[in-house]
């Protein structure tokens, strides 16, 4: 696939070092406005440290990483970062007492708008992935699909041009994962967002559509193209680097 | 003593400025309540409270004004735990134990050697309501509606941040600057709630209102309303109740503010277990 356009995300050479250890090694990567991007790699691979410096939560420590044009950490960046829409796995605490709705509304914490104008926001967030319904429920008591309906709500409610989802089906069952994979291409779809996805499970590559990377030990060792005969591979449940394999065999 | 009586007590000035700061104290101080309990700055509280005292030690030893030192002895604590907290990661208790421990240790180091009156310096942190000034007053109660205000104002990135400081940064909160000014809030709370109204009324202002909130409340904006709620009722019935019984009015208002998060936290349980 060739692309006249610029990538929406680029990672120029980028390296991450901590304390000793390389974390990331020489990634090179373009991802264009409109892709559906799927990255798998094992635990430790380096995934949700790539996801973190494109959002700018970490930095590099060598090469350049540039979104929508804009260098990660310039003060040009700064005003946009809130484009991207962000949702990670983080457990939350049983006892924090916050509602759905008011998980969606943090999407708007950093933008200036009236009371009336964010509560309908969110609540035209909270109706596009279909948890309207649940806007006063506590948000910690919800089922794993109904947290992951309200966390793409709240990046809806940002307006994202990006998604970055760093395991967002850890928790949920076959049919919950389906389910959250069809909302997020249809969101794609109509929307155009770009969306990338991190996930360390490899049956998720069965979906057609996505431009499939693979990660392991920091690095990218494959950048494969949306393609049937590769992501319809039913044998397909093993490990990561057994995914490698099949790769370098369709290869 | 009835309820006469405690009306005739409060048409002496000092005791109507300790139930008036009281009051400002335990309605709006819960809100920085939340962010201690919230934030899990326990450990923060502790090294502040010690802090403090190097702060006494020093002002007592140099013959200056405890309070301004307390609070710039404080100020450089806060900056020290926010800048190097950055370089080792979001969680702060280790860097807050290692400056926690190292104030205790220069505290009682001044103490010796300038011989400071070790009684003295303590005292300064066991702060009494009915002894306030008129300047003390104004400090205190300026200073608990400048929180109010605060919150008000800044509630959506504030509650982004309780909530996770990474998904506030995506949202375009700036959320390093937002946490560093919580951490000064919490370090000046604590300092002027130890050095005007006591130690002891600490907890029952700043904690246990959050703690009954986190219990009760079902949403952000609850948890905020129910912890000042719970901290005026707090206030009000302990300090009635200090009086009643000739008390002081800080254990009258510790004792009112423990056994209501005890009956807040059975009633809760009882609940659960019948859902």
């Amino acid at each position: 696939m060739s692309h006249s356009i610029a990538p929406i995300i680029q990672l120029d050479k980028v390296a991450v070092r901590i304390d000793g250890n390389q974390i990331l090694t020489n990634i090179n990567l373009n991802i264009h406005p409109g892709e559906l991007v799927m990255i798998s790699g094992n635990n430790g691979a380096g995934k949700s440290t790539l996801i973190k410096l494109i959002l700018g939560l970490m930095q590099a420590t060598d090469g350049h990483i540039f979104v929508t044009g804009l260098r990660v950490g310039s003060s040009a960046w700064r005003r946009v970062r809130r484009d991207i829409g962000y949702v990670h796995q983080t457990a939350v605490d049983v006892e924090f007492p916050i509602t759905a709705a008011e998980v969606v509304e943090i999407g708007l914490a950093g933008r200036h708008a009236s009371r009336k104008r964010k509560t309908e926001s969110v609540a035209a967030a909270m109706v596009t992935t279909g948890c309207r319904h649940l806007s006063s429920a506590v948000y910690a008591r919800l089922s794993g699909g109904e947290k992951q309906r309200v966390s793409i709500a709240r990046c809806l409610v940002q307006n994202p041009s990006i998604l970055l989802l760093d395991e967002p089906t850890a928790s949920l069952d076959p049919k919950g994962k389906n389910e959250f994979l069809a909302m997020i291409e249809h969101l794609h779809t109509s929307r155009g967002i770009t969306v990338v996805l991190v996930s360390h499970d490899a049956a998720q590559f069965t979906r057609a559509g996505w431009r499939q990377l693979v990660m392991s030990q920091g690095q990218l060792v494959s950048q494969g193209q949306p393609n049937n005969n590769i992501a319809t591979d039913n044998n397909l449940k093993g490990s990561n680097l057994q995914y490698v394999g099949h790769l370098a065999a369709a290869r | 003593m009835n309820f006469a009586d405690i009306l005739a007590l409060l048409q002496y000035p000092p005791i109507m400025r300790g139930a008036l700061v009281l009051l400002a104290a335990g309605t709006f101080f819960p809100l920085i309540g939340v962010f201690v309990i919230r934030l899990n700055l326990i450990t923060l509280r502790f090294a502040v409270m010690h802090s403090a005292l190097l702060g006494a030690a020093i002002a007592l030893a140099a013959g200056l004004s405890p309070l301004p030192v307390m609070i710039g002895v404080n100020v450089l604590l806060i900056l020290g735990i926010a800048v190097f907290g950055k370089k080792v990661g979001p969680n702060l208790g280790h860097i807050t134990t290692f400056f926690m421990v190292l104030t205790i240790g220069l505290a009682f180091a001044v103490l010796y050697r300038f011989n400071v009156p070790a009684n003295e310096s303590l005292g300064l942190l066991w702060g009494n309501i009915f002894a306030l000034t008129r300047f003390d007053a104004f400090v205190t109660v300026g200073f608990a509606l400048l929180i109010m205000v605060l919150v008000v104002l800044l509630f959506p990135k504030l509650t982004a941040v309780l909530y996770d400081r990474e998904l506030a940064f995506t949202a375009g909160v700036p959320s390093g600057l937002i946490h560093t000014g919580i951490l000064f809030a919490v370090g000046l709370t604590i300092t002027l709630t130890m050095g005007l109204i006591g130690a002891l009324l600490l907890d029952a202002v700043l904690i246990l209102p959050a703690l009954i909130a986190g219990v009760t409340s079902r949403s952000l904006r609850g948890l905020f309303v129910q912890a000042m709620a719970s901290g005026f009722l707090i206030s009000v019935v302990g300090f009635v109740f200090a009086i009643g019984i000739d008390i002081p009015a800080s254990s009258g208002v510790t004792i009112v503010g423990a056994l209501m998060l005890g009956l807040v936290s059975l009633v809760s349980l009882i609940q659960r277990r019948h859902a």
